[in-house]
């Protein structure tokens, strides 16, 4: 719990980086570098930027809501098959397992070691562990809550208490967005996480920063068409003649970055309607490319879906996408259920891999799966909240593949080693996107703000 | 003291443990200081109309700076109404305004304008910001958090009776510890129970605690501009409060319970009043009840126990069941037996039934009407007055200290008080009441006494902020040492004195402000470069109008804009949902008349605010938010051009204009409404042309598609 230094070099003040964002703060991220390079300040010295080199880009995160089981995923326990069924009590600490005390229960899935790594993964990723040499599993992962609500909060935010900007707020504020028509964090939600739009929300930053939700079908952003059915002539008149009566109100005033941003927001937002259902659209995708995916092919479907548009909307330059996908939250069935969730899951994710790859977008794209917790390894038919040891992994961007990363106990209750807290995670993915989650600060509410809190530590383990 | 040493002390200070660093910076900092009576400077500036000009003025002309030009009145008139109200002028409005724009027009436009109740629901707005309003409770289920609403209601009325801020700060942290608590004094304190709780946290002790710790937090903020809750895990980094303040200050809402769910509020005679109110309305309606059951009831269900069922019909009475209830009711209330009062009343319905099954036609209609009489006296149902507040206790537990803040970490024990450094003189021994420890009253006395100067600084600044868009305190909820200094000391001080002096009233500060030369000049300045961030006040600082001030603005010139006040929230439709999985089954759809009443009156939901709100920057509501930020973003521009709401207000508009006559005189109505201004002769031109273009849309008045063009300058949204 030791506090981390302090940036002595703002001692009470802002960051340039904060400052040029709350200055006037740009849309989506690169209208304030541009603005400030029209005014005559050379623009390499204000545009957000790195603290150094980035090993990725662009990050997708895969969030799991409702926790995955790691005993059944990606931790074999085969001690914990061995005495299903025994009494136990782990006497956990308060508040980070839902179930302590009861009956073991063993996975009834098989393990195999995968790959050159030989990294073991259930039978439950047929496909994914053919990519067993490009992750970092985590096995050691732990979190502050086993309650939904806060514990999603607290992978997205750092904190378990709202208000407080997302992970990717916090890149999107740090490194700025690449692309000028398009948003640079983009949220696709197939079923809603707990705690709701908090997820990605920016809190207390400006909400420029928040995520943008893109429906996986349909249009994908709100109010991307004109009302009415109105023609894109009338709309290109009605931009245009607001563009005229803006800069008539503007050449009678003092130079105001605020308005100019707002005019060059329209013009923004013009192109968005013609560049984001391009971003969504799959149709002009191979065969092959949507096998890959498991488009079509019934359960996969609809993630699947998701995950290529992931991949079109990292190529055209948004930051941060984070894909949702519901329920894992098993303590019903939990066996079978793992099944029907890793079946919707496997070929999308495995897919999503291969492409990046074959693309070569795989070296500066972070994928990150998650979910907020895992689950007990006590339980009947289903297993319950846990968050004192889980599974989480990492490809891609910057990764040392076929890595394991810490452990828990022999019946996945306790981290026993390499622990992984939340935190350790949100620092890696900064580090990797080339941000130091010490100096990536904002200040609110009188003192500066991070998205590790005062703890984080790089896991220099899984990092190439 | 300079800002650089005031910049140099919390650095010093850290070396020094707990609270023997106090001591060195007791008093020194310029915010913690009694205030200082400061006469404004004399400028010599004929411009200068009101004392505050003297400090702008002598400043500018230090720095070798002319005043703007005074605004036009057109500018002028709707910069204020925009300003007090939240509302644009009527083109009515603006005509008798041009008429006779002169100083003594303008002063009686002000007053009338602070006496609307507009003004209120604007200022109350404003407010609302600085307690962190919402009507749920966050987190995964976010629950609604019942008759909220009326601590809203409230602040408006507070604002609109020009309630001393002194009382104001009282009622809120202690509306039910105070001689005389009356049910809205009662409803102020719904102030403490305004947070998110997490209702299904992991760990209920450390929700509740979470819970207070934001209690701790918005108290310091908002009305002292300090960040103690900074000091809740260890001693502040950057000021000079240990932990231990940190925990001296929550002595004073430990014993609250903040678990709890709606309570009755009001004094014991409201009480007696309501049970009264309720035993006449029982009385009442029972009348007509037992006139229905001995004159229709009786004589139909006696038919069937006669002549059996007609035919077709189905029992829903047993022969017992009906045999029974013919016997009841001609008894009176108190001889009827258990088994026969229920079938009068729980299952009331049943023998209802009953008796429509058996009843003619002719019957049936007449105990329909006699039916709808009574319904219609359940009206005036007296209903209980129930508010959001939280119970607290008499006899409070000992606080302890929480080693580095984790609540399971007990240290010792801490006795309520106050910050060291900001003194203890003033803070009065708590006087338990019935109920409570009397702390929370000790804690705002010591407030609006000891510290009124802190106080008065700290709204004198929002005050200013909210006019200006910008603070002489650049963060109004900081005025710590590491807050800085304000931009204009001198100033901030004459105008905390005058709030004080003004018996802390704000509408008399509003009139100083709003009547000033400074508030009065031109946003354009000929050599704006002498000024570049217009930090002097050179000109008129132009800024974004609130989401709420520009939905408002959008309804009010469509004509649609319902002036209703206060009650329960409002629910205007919602394009788009996105929900989380166990949130936003509450979201109730408002009819369209409900729906266009102001912004204030919106359901403020946690999980899900209304995005015409959300995406103009309407505050995240977890914790006091000082001043909005103003973000520019593309989904900003979608929702202003493709949005529903939007768009069916233009449709509105349009058919407004229609009423006109002649394309000209239209154009200038849209510009008069929307802009306050008519057209120049080029913009006149200009849209002439685009109606024709627009024209090709089949569906589409052409109006409304130049309307929406309107609602979209930089000029609609800014003032």
């Amino acid at each position: 719990m030791k506090p981390s230094p302090l940036p002595f070099h703002f001692p009470c003040g802002r960051t340039r980086r904060e400052f040029l964002w709350q200055a006037g703060n740009g849309f989506f991220g690169t209208a304030m570098a541009s603005m400030l390079a029209r005014d005559g300040v050379k623009a390499g010295e204000v545009t957000p930027s790195t603290h150094f080199p980035a090993k990725a880009k662009n990050c997708i995160f895969l969030f799991m809501v409702g926790g995955p089981s790691h005993m059944d995923t990606f931790d074999p326990k085969p001690v914990l098959g061995k005495r299903h069924g025994e009494e136990y009590d782990f006497k956990p600490a308060k508040g980070v397992s839902q179930k302590g005390k009861g009956k073991l229960k063993g996975s009834p899935f098989e393990f195999k070691a995968c790959g050159q790594s030989g990294i073991e993964i259930s039978e439950l990723f047929p496909h994914l562990r053919e990519h067993a040499d490009d992750l970092a599993v985590i096995r050691s992962t732990k979190a502050d809550s086993a309650a939904h609500g806060a514990a999603s909060l607290q992978m997205n935010t750092g904190f378990v208490r709202q208000g407080h900007p997302c992970l990717g707020s916090w890149a999107n504020y740090g490194l700025g967005s690449p692309n000028n028509n398009m948003p640079g964090f983009v949220v696709l939600v197939n079923g809603a996480p707990y705690s709701g739009a908090q997820n990605w929300s920016s809190g207390f930053m400006p909400s420029g920063h928040q995520g943008t939700v893109f429906k996986t079908s349909g249009t994908p952003v709100p109010n991307l068409n004109p009302a009415m059915n109105r023609s894109q002539d009338t709309q290109r008149d009605q931009l245009d003649l607001l563009a005229a009566w803006n800069q008539e109100h503007q050449s009678h005033l003092p130079v105001n970055s605020e308005l100019t941003a707002r005019i060059e927001a329209y013009e923004l937002a013009y192109r968005m309607q013609a560049h984001a259902p391009e971003a969504v659209d799959l149709s002009g995708e191979t065969e092959a490319t949507r096998k890959l995916y498991g488009i079509g092919e019934g359960e996969a479907d609809r993630f699947g879906k998701s995950c290529l548009m992931a991949r079109r909307l990292v190529e055209r330059g948004t930051r941060f996408v984070q894909l949702y996908h519901s329920n894992w939250d098993t303590h019903g069935d939990n066996d079978k259920r793992h099944q029907k969730l890793c079946g919707q899951t496997d070929k999308p994710i495995a897919g999503l891999l291969a492409d990046l790859k074959a693309r070569g977008l795989l070296d500066e794209t972070l994928i990150v799966w998650a979910g907020e917790f895992g689950r007990t390894p006590v339980g009947t038919g289903g297993r319950d909240h846990h968050a004192a040891g889980f599974s989480t992994w990492m490809a891609g961007g910057g990764v040392k593949g076929g890595t394991v990363q810490g452990a828990t106990d022999e019946f996945g209750f306790r981290v026993t080693e390499g622990e992984a807290h939340v935190h350790d995670l949100h620092a890696t993915i900064l580090h990797l996107m080339g941000l130091d989650h010490k100096e990536l600060t904002y200040f609110h509410s009188g003192r500066n703000f991070r998205l590790t809190d005062v703890f984080g530590r790089v896991l220099t383990d899984i990092v190439a | 003291m300079t800002g650089i040493v005031a910049g140099l002390l919390p650095v010093l200070l850290l070396s020094a443990p707990g609270d023997a660093r106090e001591a060195a910076a007791t008093s020194s900092h310029w915010a913690w200081s009694p205030l200082g009576k400061t006469a404004p400077p004399s400028s010599g500036s004929p411009r200068a109309k009101t004392p505050l000009d003297h400090f702008i003025f002598s400043r500018l002309s230090d720095a070798g700076v002319e005043p703007a030009p005074d605004a036009a009145p057109r500018e002028l008139l709707r910069r204020v109404h925009l300003d007090l109200t939240g509302l644009p002028p009527t083109p009515a409005e603006m005509e008798a305004f041009l008429r006779n724009p002169g100083d003594e027009a303008y002063a009686r436009v002000v007053d009338g304008l602070l006496s609307r109740p507009q003004y209120g629901e604007r200022w109350g707005r404003h407010w609302l910001d600085v307690v962190r309003y919402a009507e749920t409770k966050g987190y995964e289920r976010d629950e609604y958090k019942k008759f909220v609403w009326r601590y809203r209601d409230y602040v408006i009325q507070s604002f609109n009776e020009d309630k001393p801020y002194n009382q104001f700060i009282l009622e809120q942290l202690a509306g039910d510890e105070i001689e005389g608590a009356t049910s809205d004094t009662q409803i102020a304190t719904t102030f403490l129970a305004l947070g998110t709780f997490d209702t299904i946290a992991a760990d209920r002790e450390v929700a509740v605690y979470d819970t207070l710790d934001d209690i701790v937090a918005t108290t310091s903020m908002a009305f002292l501009g300090q960040t103690l809750q900074c000091a809740r895990c260890h001693d502040h980094k950057f000021e000079p409060f240990s932990q231990k303040d940190y925990h001296r200050v929550l002595a004073s809402f430990e014993s609250l319970n903040v678990t709890g769910r709606e309570r009755e509020v009001g004094t014991d005679e409201d009480r007696k009043r309501y049970r009264e109110a309720e035993e006449a309305y029982r009385r009442t309606t029972l009348d007509p009840q037992r006139e229905i059951e001995e004159q229709f009831w009786a004589p139909i269900l006696e038919r069937w126990a006669k002549d059996g069922l007609p035919e077709g019909r189905k029992a829903k009475l047993n022969e017992k069941q009906l045999a029974l209830t013919i016997e009841a009711i001609p008894l009176a209330l108190d001889r009827r037996s258990k088994e026969q009062r229920t079938f009068l009343e729980r299952e009331r319905h049943r023998v209802r039934g009953a008796v429509r099954e058996v009843a003619t036609d002719e019957e049936r209609k007449t105990i329909s009407e006699l039916e709808q009489r009574l319904k219609s006296l359940e009206k005036d149902k007296p209903q209980p007055m129930m508010a959001w507040v939280y119970a607290d206790s008499a006899k409070p537990k000992p606080s302890h200290l929480r080693i580095r803040g984790d609540v399971h970490q007990r240290g010792e024990v801490i006795p309520f008080g106050v910050p060291v450094v900001l003194g203890s003189e003033g803070l009065p021994e708590p006087r338990p009441t019935s109920h409570s420890s009397g702390r929370r009253r000790a804690l705002a006395d010591w407030i609006t006494g000891a510290q009124a100067p802190l106080a008065a600084r700290v709204m004198a600044n929002r005050v200013w902020q909210y006019h200006f868009g910008k603070g002489l305190m650049e963060d109004g909820n900081n005025f710590g040492v590491e807050g800085g200094e304000p931009t204009h000391p001198a100033l901030l001080e004459w105008l905390a004195n005058s709030l004080i002096e003004g018996g802390w009233k704000l509408k008399p500060l509003h009139r100083q402000i709003v009547l000033s030369s400074t508030y009065r000049l031109s946003a354009a300045h000929p050599e704006p470069g002498k000024d570049p961030d217009n930090a002097l006040y050179s000109r008129w600082p132009l800024h974004r109008l609130e989401a709420e001030a520009i939905r408002d603005s959008i309804l009010a010139a469509s004509g649609k804009l319902n002036p209703q006040m206060a009650g329960p929230p409002i629910y205007p439709p919602f394009a788009d949902k996105v929900v989380g999985a166990s949130s936003g089954a509450d979201w109730k759809n408002s009819t369209e008349e409900e729906a266009s009443r102001r912004s204030v009156y919106v359901f403020a939901k946690r999980a899900i605010p209304l995005p015409e709100l959300a995406v103009l920057d309407n505050p995240d509501s977890s914790c006091s938010c000082a001043k909005r930020a103003v973000s520019t973003t593309a989904v900003q521009s979608l929702l202003m051009m493709n949005g529903r709401f939007i768009n069916e207000q233009t449709v509105h508009l349009a058919s407004r204009l229609r009423e006109l006559e002649g394309e000209e005189v239209q154009i200038e109505a849209a510009f008069d409404l929307i802009l306050c201004r008519p057209p120049s002769t080029r913009e006149m031109e200009q849209a002439k042309e685009f109606l024709g273009k627009a024209a090709r849309e089949q569906k589409i008045d052409p109006l409304a598609s130049l309307a929406l063009v309107l609602f979209n300058t930089n000029e609609f949204s800014y003032r």
